[in-house]
């Protein structure tokens, strides 16, 4: 065990390149929000900094604070947010079909999205202490697989498939990098093939429409393909360089939808073409390398099942979105992190950064129960 | 040792999640290539088909003018209300404040509604037409209780001279399906297509070339720059031959009347007047016509729609006794021989009557122009026979078409042996070769084709007539000179020239009564009537029908003439429907145009 640091000692420890790729990506997000204004910082991109100038403390708050802590508190966290869902479910605020957000004070919250996080805390928890040997026991399964099912449904009845989804997969990565035998992972998969023509009784009209939409997206220009098609044509009219910042005609004139929130990445690479484009994705290359680089020093378990989490929570958020906007999966609402306009995604990202950062300053530290 | 084996496991898994995140992310920048480099013009065109429109601008119509420059048929600028459903938030709000500033009340917001619900999708809709300029002004001082709503300026055809021209200058309607197969550019709410008249004879060079904008817009179809513009090109204008003042002095002494007038310049063939009364007016149909109207205009026994110009014939009458005059004297015939007139002529068994049931006692030639006799005129086309009466006819321009750039023209009627033969498959009678003589019977002329024939009495050219003035513009271009001058004996000429100059001015002459009493100006002419129903006919069926169909079996009055008498500078026909006898009802028309004509010196 290493004797306890100051804070400072520990802001000085942080992983300080981990930080700045943080901001630039930030940054960049906030150059487009800019620019899906029509080059005002109006609506959206002053919001924006607001945002991440707020929850920036916040992240290196939770990063300096000690990682023993955070793993006592895992469980009651989970607790609270479970709650919170099961609160949403009951007196959440609907808006066009979904009941997903609660509000606290002045501020809307969407508990599904904090929940990914809490997710990865309470099985990082539970695998933290299960030996290899217990690990391939069916029985030792069972809690986890509870954890993950329970938020799970609830999300899912809001209805929020794209959360579902991406907390299914995360959860998913943990079980696989704690050790579950790789025959369990094919069992799943084949299980849910094999129940999809259930679930897909039980999807909405709209859900439906989407995955049509995305299996044939110019057989209906003007409905629910609109906007895949859209996107694609702003995203191959960019171009190797792009049309220009502020120039992208898609975006500019309205043709893109959502431009600043799910089709951000449409609108950075109409402006900024190819290059733009590979840039951002190789920005959260190096950041997810530099996840799994913490995952791997880290030397207690917790920790590295918490940044092997983080870490897919990043990347599903990001392959998801970018693959929607070009048209490779069905639209699935996921925000791009750290680019799209949201508050909720914002903290999110953030708190999971901030975790992350906290994994990396702890991962000297080992500890039992 | 436990640890140690978790750690292996757990190093081995999350380098497999690293190597499939890889992998995943490797796709995405497969796919990124394949958009923005592989199908990357494929999408720009699909992106610039997105955002540029093309813009139709329609041209500036030329602009159809009197000889003078005055305006027969302009472009005036009119207003509408476009209403633009992507700004406004609450579309019942502004419609019902709109329908208040217009005072249309209830019933116009219904109609605003419709139009609005009418045009699906997004975008720009005109939902108001023909604004006033006190509306416009009302609409522009409550702008901004109206979000989403703009006035827009579009041009429209006005025809300033209404009705009066509206045979001539014709109309303007809207394309019709087909026309806008053949050519698609006409697809635009502004374009209007010439229907009648000068209007649709010379649409083509009217119309002028389309210009083309190309504007950016966004994805609610809204304009938002300019890219290029490739600007229209005006139509031409088009001249007449027409006098406006003459055009609207001749539509007034016309109104109330049914009938027609044409006026010619006798030195060029220049057409200075040409009224058909009465006639519509073209503005009505720019409009788009109200049911009302067109029912009125298709019901009214008047026919105004007819061009009775040159679409009406009408037996000549005594205006025809000119040309048979003319082919006796060809024949030889001595002027100066005297005929008796005892009110009627015998024909085997038939009688033949004068319309002086007394008789005009013993006449000649010049008298019996002066008078108008039948019997006269029956003996000489007895002794000459149809032949040389057709002959002669021939040279005045009847049974042919005289040739006007406007449609509809009918060729009359001069009746010969080979045609009734071919016709009724009867041979030719004495008797109907006394009936051509005084114009009656077969014979059957237009109004245009007396007019004609008054010319070329007056000049003693073959003068014919010309409408569009543009040809034949030129400083040093002198149209007098370019008509054969007819093989005519110049003392028959003159001699029918004092027959006619008696009629008008000459106590007894039959238009005495409608001389030109103005010192330094003065006309010739001959009157006409032209027999609706003959007598007999009268006399059986008069008890049996109502005073209005009485009415219309009064004959047609007819004059032509021509003035100053000295040197003769402008040829007039005219015809009074149902007017009764020509001294009565055409000459005082007559006398009036042609007094107004040669004051104004034109």
């Amino acid at each position: 065990m290493i004797k306890s640091r100051s804070v400072l000692q520990k802001i000085i420890g942080l992983s300080w390149p981990l930080i700045i790729l943080i901001i630039i990506m930030a940054s960049i997000g906030f150059a487009i929000l800019y620019s899906a204004a029509e080059g005002s910082f109006y609506p959206w991109a002053s919001k924006q900094m607001i945002r991440f100038a707020a929850f920036f403390p916040v992240m290196i708050l939770i990063a300096i604070i000690d990682i023993r802590i955070w793993f006592k508190a895992a469980y009651i966290i989970y607790f609270i947010v479970l709650m919170a869902l099961v609160f949403t479910e009951l007196f959440g605020t609907t808006s066009m079909g979904a009941t997903r957000w609660i509000s606290v004070g002045p501020f809307n919250v969407q508990p599904s999205e904090l929940m990914k996080v809490c997710l990865v805390f309470a099985l990082a928890h539970y695998f933290h202490n299960i030996s290899p040997v217990n690990v391939g026991r069916v029985t030792y399964l069972i809690p986890p697989l509870i954890m993950v099912a329970l938020p799970a449904g609830l999300i899912l009845k809001q209805p929020d498939l794209g959360t579902t989804l991406i907390m299914i997969a995360v959860a998913g990565a943990v079980f696989f990098a704690a050790g579950v035998k790789v025959w369990k992972f094919v069992l799943v998969i084949v299980a849910g093939i094999v129940s999809t023509p259930f679930l897909w009784m039980h999807l909405h009209d709209y859900q439906k429409k989407r995955v049509f939409g995305f299996l044939d997206p110019e057989g209906d220009p003007m409905g629910t393909g609109y906007n895949i098609l859209q996107s694609k044509i702003a995203i191959g009219s960019g171009g190797f360089s792009g049309k220009g910042f502020l120039q992208g005609t898609q975006s500019q004139l309205s043709f893109l939808p959502e431009k600043q929130t799910d089709f951000i990445f449409t609108m950075l690479t109409e402006e900024f073409g190819f290059i733009g484009g590979i840039t951002v994705i190789a920005l959260y290359a190096i950041i997810l390398a530099y996840g799994i680089f913490i995952a791997a020093i880290s030397k207690n378990h917790f920790g590295r099942l918490m940044a092997v989490g983080i870490t897919s929570i990043l990347f599903f958020h990001v392959f998801i979105n970018i693959a929607m906007v070009m048209g490779m999966i069905p639209v699935v609402g996921a925000p791009l992190p750290l680019l799209s306009y949201g508050g909720t995604i914002m903290m999110t990202i953030l708190l999971a950064f901030g975790l992350l950062l906290n994994v990396s300053l702890h991962s000297e530290e080992t500890f039992g129960r | 040792m436990l640890n140690n084996k978790k750690d292996k496991i757990f190093t081995r898994r999350i380098f497999v999640l690293a190597g499939l995140k890889a992998s995943l992310l490797m796709a995405l920048i497969a796919r990124l290539y394949y958009l923005q480099i592989v199908k990357t013009s494929e999408y720009k065109t699909f992106s610039d088909s997105n955002r540029m429109r093309l813009f139709l601008i329609p041209p500036l119509r030329g602009k159809i003018l009197d000889k003078r420059g005055e305006l027969l048929a302009g472009n005036r600028n009119y207003y509408r209300i476009i209403f633009d459903k992507n700004t406004s938030s609450d579309t019942h709000k502004v419609l019902t404040k709109l329908s208040e500033i217009l005072e249309i009340g209830n019933e116009g917001y219904q109609r605003l509604l419709k139009k609005l619900s009418a045009h699906k999708g997004a975008g720009a809709v005109t939902i108001y037409d023909h604004l006033t300029w006190k509306d416009v002004a009302k609409v522009e001082v409550n702008a901004p209780d109206l979000p989403g709503v703009s006035i827009d300026m579009g041009q429209i055809r006005d025809f300033p001279t209404g009705a009066i021209s509206s045979h001539v200058v014709g109309y303007m309607g809207p394309v019709s399906e087909n026309e806008i197969k053949k050519n698609p550019l006409l697809n635009h709410p502004d374009f209007k297509i010439g229907r009648d008249g000068i209007e649709r004879q010379l649409e083509h060079k009217l119309r002028g070339m389309a210009g083309v904008k190309r504007m950016e817009v966004n994805a609610y179809g809204l304009a938002v720059r300019e890219l290029s513009r490739e600007e229209s090109v005006e139509g031409k204008d088009i001249k007449l031959t027409l006098d406006k003042r003459i055009q609207e002095f001749a539509g007034k002494r016309l109104k109330g009347l049914s009938g027609c007038v044409v006026v010619m310049n006798v030195d060029n063939g220049e057409i200075v007047s040409f009224v058909s009364s009465p006639g519509f007016n073209p503005n009505e149909f720019t409009y788009g016509i109200s049911q009302e109207y067109w029912q009125d205009l298709t019901t009214n026994d008047r026919k105004p729609l007819i061009n009775k110009v040159l679409s009406n014939q009408y037996p000549p009458g005594s205006t025809f006794k000119l040309v048979v005059a003319l082919a006796a004297l060809k024949d030889g015939y001595d002027p100066n021989k005297r005929i008796h007139c005892p009110g009627y002529m015998e024909l085997g068994r038939t009688r033949f009557h004068c319309w002086k049931k007394e008789g005009h006692g013993k006449l000649d030639l010049k008298q019996a122009i002066m008078h108008s006799c039948n019997t006269y005129f029956y003996n000489i086309s007895k002794s000459l026979g149809i032949d040389k009466i057709e002959e002669m006819a021939k040279k005045f321009g009847f049974g042919q078409q005289v040739g006007i750039p406007l449609t509809g023209e009918k060729a009359g009627l001069l009746p010969s042996r080979k045609w009734k033969k071919k016709k009724y498959n009867v041979s030719w009678q004495q008797g109907d070769t006394l009936n051509v003589g005084i114009g009656q019977g077969y014979m059957l002329a237009t109004p245009m084709q007396l007019a004609v024939m008054t010319s070329r009495i007056a000049s003693g050219s073959y003068v014919s007539p010309t409408l569009i003035a543009n040809d034949i513009i030129g400083p040093t271009f002198d149209m007098g000179n370019i008509f054969p001058k007819m093989d005519i004996p110049k003392r028959h000429m003159n001699l029918l020239r004092d027959g006619m100059k008696n009629v008008v001015n000459v106590p007894g002459g039959t238009a005495y009564g409608s001389r030109i009493q103005t010192k330094g100006l003065s006309m010739a002419g001959k009157t006409g009537t032209s027999q609706v129903i003959s007598k007999k006919g009268l006399e059986n069926i008069k008890d049996k029908i109502t005073p209005e169909e009485l009415e219309k079996t009064k004959n047609h009055a007819l004059f032509v003439g021509y003035g100053p008498i000295e040197k003769p500078k402008y040829s007039i026909a005219v015809v009074i429907e149902h007017g009764g006898g020509g001294s009565k009802a055409a000459a005082p028309v007559a006398r009036d145009i042609m007094e107004q004509v040669q004051k104004l010196k034109i």
